[in-house]
């Protein structure tokens, strides 16, 4: 097989690949999961009306699919891996059932979907001018401005440094308070886990143009006083051009669904995305 | 209510069978495909009165099952990782992999790529969409789906080419 991958050749045989590899769902697969829908509670406020533009022109083509797909029987395309388990027949972990919704994936909040670039109303940029860097966080999330030192000599805590779903309150000279997702920092070397926390996974990328490390650890006995057995952090370390690293982490709370730790890590990723350090 | 479910289905049935491949293709399972597209769904279904702008719906959609998949991989990673600590254990068995990819050269080094590179790839080739749309998909700058994209074009070709060399010189061919 040839390698050259620049081609349109590669392209299309590599699309033509992942069709045919990819599973097709069972007319009944498709029917369950549309119908577990239905038995779903929903958030006050749809109005079926207000698709009425884009249901004009997918009615038909909706029936026929679905109404196609049950009726059908229609079969996998990929012969080889043989009829579609059930979800509880196959997955030796929980599924995910409409009647287990504290097992709800990651957050994915609604408005923030855009085509090209976020909205203007889907994001908010804060900057931190000391480090010199501006980044993007959720327009329904809240970052900190910057707090002046509480006494003659101690340090402030500059802006864009600290992330929530709701405010909190920062004081200088002391912990973060519970409550606080993501922190974002300045440190002189890729600092090791903490005592008693294994590597779960570790890549070099580039962030804003600048090498980084991406971390997850996850603490595995007591040895630190301030981790608990469990608990993950997950952690950028960017390369500052002064040869420093911005240092930004989120962690698991013990307290907390895993789905919180996975939202916020989510989060952190898009405001590395977002991270512009022009002014570092 | 059930009017306001008949548009709905109206407006997710003719993507299911995408949106179940782009799952699958992420998670090379099809229990785990369900599961992330039935989360997805729900999560679409309960979240619908907040979608402020309709148009939006289909990459809404694209993006909850991207990130239900990927919760899902994390899942199975986890999964994996307490199997593997258990030398007896018949992995292949317990973690219920289907050899779905297991078609050709290429999609089997689609397989060996990591999960964000599986999915940079299968949102341009299976999915077919542009570059806006899958970097909005991950929720990412287009320009950080290109280099991902081309990151994970590379190591694709790169696995092609040590599976061809593997393939051309067999074991004793020289001797």
């Amino acid at each position: 097989m040839s390698t050259d991958r620049t081609g349109d050749d590669f392209e299309r045989r590599l699309s033509q690949s992942l069709h045919a590899a990819a599973p097709r769902p069972s007319g009944e697969v498709a029917h369950r999961l549309l119908s577990r829908t239905a038995a779903e509670h929903q958030r006050r406020g749809f109005s079926g009306l207000r698709f009425a533009p884009m249901l004009a022109g997918a009615a038909v083509v909706a029936g026929a699919v679905v109404l196609g797909l049950f009726f059908a029987n229609l079969l996998p395309r990929n012969e080889s891996v043989g009829p579609a388990p059930t979800t509880s027949s196959a997955s030796a972990l929980p599924s995910s059932t409409p009647a287990a919704p504290s097992t709800s994936a990651t957050e994915t909040p609604a408005p923030s979907v855009s085509p090209s670039a976020p909205a203007a109303d889907d994001v908010l940029t804060c900057t931190n001018p000391e480090i010199g860097y501006a980044a993007s966080y959720p327009a329904d999330w809240w970052a900190n401005e910057r707090v002046e030192p509480d006494f003659q000599g101690g340090d402030a805590v500059t802006a864009c440094t600290v992330f929530a779903e709701e405010p909190v309150a920062i004081r200088p000279n002391s912990e973060l308070p519970r409550g606080v997702a993501i922190s974002i920092g300045v440190s002189d070397v890729v600092y090791p886990p903490s005592s008693g926390a294994t590597v779960v996974s570790q890549e070099d990328a580039i962030v804003a143009g600048r090498p980084a490390v991406v971390r997850e650890d996850e603490q595995t006995s007591s040895e630190d006083p301030f981790s608990y057995p469990g608990q993950r952090r997950y952690s950028y370390f960017v390369a500052l051009p002064d040869g420093r690293y911005l240092v930004a982490v989120t962690s698991s709370q013990q307290d907390q669904a895993d789905a919180v730790y996975q939202e916020h890590r989510r989060v952190l990723d898009a405001l590395m995305d977002s991270l512009d350090l022009t002014g570092a | 209510m059930t009017g306001d479910h008949g548009a709905f289905e109206s407006l997710v049935g003719p993507e299911i069978e995408r949106l179940y491949g782009l799952a699958g293709l992420l998670l090379n399972d099809r229990a785990r495909a369900e599961d992330a597209v039935q989360e997805a769904l729900l999560k679409a279904w309960r979240d619908l009165p907040k979608l402020r702008e309709v148009a939006k719906f289909h990459a809404w959609l694209r993006r909850l099952v991207v990130n239900a998949s990927h919760d899902e991989g994390r899942r199975l990673g986890r999964r994996r990782r307490e199997v593997e600590l258990k030398p007896s254990h018949d992995r292949a068995d317990s973690d219920g992999l289907d050899p779905l990819l297991d078609r050709d050269e290429l999609s089997q080094a689609f397989r060996r790529l990591k999960q964000e590179e599986r999915t940079v790839v299968a949102l341009r080739y299976f999915m077919d969409l542009s570059t806006a749309d899958a970097a909005a998909a991950l929720g990412i700058r287009e320009v950080t789906y290109r280099s991902k994209l081309h990151r994970a074009i590379r190591t694709l070709g790169a696995a092609l080419a040590a599976d061809a060399r593997s393939t051309a010189r067999p074991e004793g061919r020289w001797t």
